[in-house]
């Protein structure tokens, strides 16, 4: 099981360190959430034939709710650090582009930005339909709808 | 259909749905304009994320060896035995005083961060002896930057933004805690 679970871990740990970053916005709690969440994962999982993601990531979401009740901190995406290029005018450029997407993206509601964040962290439609209960068809809806809203919010930004 | 635009941009279109999709971008000009400006977003939207997890330890995977312990072949061990000989050989030949040093060359290295609304950012990291060094804006941009000469090695540095709130450099995914609990970044440089 061990090495099935390593495999599991190998194609899961970046697109959970990205959620988690897209919902707490902070790469050292997202990093210990990560470890704490794989670690309690592998306890459930390791007399198991099948690791499952959507257990995974139930495990993630509720140790970011304890930490943001404790915190008291429900801010999204809370900074955005594009990697830098040579060119400063580009960078520059880039981080507003991408500071007025999260600007808008942190006033969707709840839901959307939680379907906004699994999805673009990676996670397959199949997949965050069974983590939220969801059938597929309802999350391909679900998306898109959330990025158009996003949308929405980002022309009345400009506005 | 528009969702379609959507599953597109998340790699969930099946063979059918592509088909409609190509034909949707072939007949309405509005629907690739939409599927255009959905990917901009999209880009922004992921441009921030790390591509990358920290690594982390976790109780399934194996920890670091420490390569010093490992068994070594023995061709290896009567190389290092010959080398040991040569070392002692030299340690009791007179050698002359001289204060000459092997050239360390440090490497120019460009720190760059981004801080609007700040007064003041200064770097300070095992290469400066852990003193502040400021670093210039460029212009109002809300960038600051110093180039500075850093030895071959690996170095521990972060950022005081205005005197007193310790940054870590968020561009630097490396990074590790010190004695007195604060974050610093992790930079190694390579020898020419």
């Amino acid at each position: 099981m061990i090495n099935k679970y390593r495999q599991f871990y190998e194609e899961y740990k970046n697109k959970l360190f990205r959620y988690l970053m897209f919902r707490c916005g902070d790469y050292e709690v997202a990093r210990d959430i990560m470890q704490e969440s794989f670690t309690r994962h592998y306890q459930y999982s390791r007399n198991s034939t099948d690791a499952s993601p959507a257990f995974l990531y139930t495990i993630a979401r509720n140790a970011l709710v304890d930490y943001q009740r404790h915190e008291n901190n429900y801010t999204l995406i809370q900074d955005y650090a594009p990697q830098p290029s040579p060119d400063l005018e580009t960078d520059l450029i880039v981080r507003e582009e991408c500071q007025t997407v999260a600007k808008a993206f942190n006033k969707l509601s709840r839901a959307d930005r939680e379907i906004l964040g699994l999805v673009v962290s990676g996670l397959p439609y199949r997949e965050i339909g069974q983590l939220l209960g969801l059938s597929e068809a309802n999350i391909k809806v679900r998306v898109h709808r959330a990025r158009v809203r996003l949308r929405d919010m980002i022309q009345k930004g400009d506005n | 259909m528009d969702y379609l635009i959507s599953m597109y941009i998340d790699n969930e279109l099946s063979i059918d749905d592509k088909i409609i999709f190509v034909e949707h971008v072939h007949a309405e000009q509005g629907f690739t304009d939409d599927a255009v400006a959905f990917l901009e977003q999209e880009k922004a939207l992921r441009s921030a994320l790390p591509e990358q997890a920290p690594e982390v330890a976790l109780p399934f995977m194996p920890s670091p060896k420490l390569s010093f312990l490992a068994p070594k072949p023995l061709g290896l061990a009567f190389a290092a035995s010959l080398l040991i000989l040569v070392a002692l050989f030299f340690t009791f030949t007179p050698q002359p005083q001289t204060d000459f040093q092997p050239p360390t060359a440090a490497q120019q290295h460009r720190f760059v961060i981004y801080q609007s609304g700040i007064s003041q950012i200064e770097i300070a990291g095992s290469f400066t002896n852990w003193q502040r060094i400021p670093l210039e804006p460029a212009g109002s941009t809300g960038y600051w930057e110093i180039t500075l000469d850093i030895p071959p090695g690996e170095h521990a540095f972060s950022y005081i933004l205005d005197g007193d709130t310790i940054l870590a450099d968020p561009t630097i995914s490396a990074q590790e805690m010190d004695d007195f609990g604060t974050i610093n970044s992790i930079l190694v440089v390579e020898a020419s």
